[in-house]
Order: C-alpha cells, then sequence, then structure tokens
C-alpha cells in the first residue's frame, strides 16, 4: 500500500482519474505480448510478457530472477500445468508495472518456460485481479485500469 | 540502437540489453546490447552475473504459437 502523502499515491489517484490508454497489440502475434516492468529496489527489468487470464500466477524465468535479485519464499508450490503438475519455487516481486497500472507485492511464480514462446514470463492473475482489462479483439487494442 | 536495427543485426536471437529508453506504453525503444545468442541458456548464464540496473531481455526471432 502506498502511504496518503507519497507522490506514487497521488500519481495513481491520478492515472485512475484519466481515461486509460489505449494498448495497441500485435494481432499477427501468436499471443498478446504486453511490456511489463518488474522492480526490486534498485534492480529493474522491462520485458515481454505474454498476458495469460488462464494462469493463476505471474510466472518469470529462474534466471531473471535471479538477476532481479529477488528472495525466494520458504515453501514451494503444486501447480498444474499443460505437461501435468510439478512443484515451483515462489517468489514476491515488490513492484510491477504494466502500462499505467503500478501493482505492490505481487506473487509470482519462478519456473522455466519454453524457449520459443519469445517472451520472458506469463502475466496472469495474480497482477491482473482487482484490475479492470478490456481486450478489443476487432481493433486490436487492450486497456488496463 | 533502435529495435529495428538490432533486429537486423541479431535475427532470431535472445539479446540482453540494457535499456536506454521506453515509449508511452512502458515498452523498450532504444537499447545497448550486452550478449546475444541463438540459445537462451547463454543469454541466462550472462543475465545472472549482470551488474546492470535496468536491464531487457529481447527475442527478435518470430514466436511459436501457444495452444
Amino acid at each position: 500500500m502506498y502511504s496518503l502523502f507519497s507522490l506514487p499515491f497521488w500519481r495513481q489517484v491520478l492515472t485512475n482519474l484519466l481515461p486509460p490508454k489505449r494498448f495497441p497489440f500485435d494481432p499477427t502475434a501468436p499471443s498478446i505480448i504486453v511490456p511489463v516492468t518488474l522492480t526490486n529496489h534498485s534492480k529493474v527489468a522491462t520485458i515481454s510478457m505474454v498476458l495469460d487470464t488462464g494462469a493463476s500466477y505471474v510466472v518469470i524465468r529462474p534466471s531473471l530472477a535471479q538477476a532481479l535479485n529477488l528472495d525466494l519464499d520458504s515453501t514451494t508450490l503444486d501447480i498444474s500445468t499443460a505437461s501435468g503438475s510439478a512443484s515451483a519455487a515462489s517468489t514476491t516481486i515488490p513492484q510491477i508495472t504494466v502500462l499505467d497500472c503500478t501493482c505492490l507485492r505481487v506473487p509470482t511464480i519462478i519456473t522455466h518456460l519454453p524457449e520459443d514462446t519469445g517472451a520472458d514470463g506469463l502475466l496472469g492473475l495474480s497482477f491482473l485481479n482487482g484490475y479492470h482489462l478490456n481486450i478489443n479483439f476487432t481493433h486490436h487494442y487492450l486497456t488496463l485500469k | 540502437m533502435n529495435l529495428s536495427s538490432l533486429k537486423k543485426k541479431f535475427k532470431d536471437q535472445w539479446v540482453l540489453a540494457r535499456v536506454e529508453e521506453k515509449d508511452q506504453y512502458g515498452a523498450v525503444t532504444k537499447v545497448t546490447p550486452i550478449a546475444h545468442a541463438k540459445r537462451r541458456q547463454q543469454i541466462d548464464q550472462k543475465l545472472i552475473h549482470t551488474q546492470e540496473k535496468h536491464i531487457t531481455v529481447l527475442y527478435t526471432g518470430e514466436p511459436k504459437p501457444r495452444i
């Protein structure tokens, strides 16, 4: 939670009053790819993530978790994947920003992803919950508020 | 280096880069390449040890469809 007196709090209030940005996605791409900025103190990574409402969590690769110096949670999570059940490490990312929306302390799964997705993670429900996501497939844009 | 130049120079590769500029949507538009490789694993090794403050990893090829 932001403090009532902090600049990020009032920036977020102002952002909520403005109409959301229309992010144009590539309709020819096999997935909807969105730019995502992950912040852990002074370490920042801006990566492409697949927008995935079928994923319960945000998912990142182990190498990215290490690069951001993220601390692993003490327990692993049992997850269900396309190839069966598995146990995965988890973490909490201090700050994730997508378009104008910033979410603090986002539960995240750390696991290997296929090379050929072309993206560096999945933007799942642990971020998307609490936002109004509107995907316009006719005009190929999305908004997030 | 802008992204279209990067895609031409490092075709079908993974690129680890320092972020120089982003657009209004927060997407990376200008970078300084740090490492590039055909295999993701090689980039992961560089990524783990990078000391850069703001990094990105880009794939310059065509991603495959997911099911």
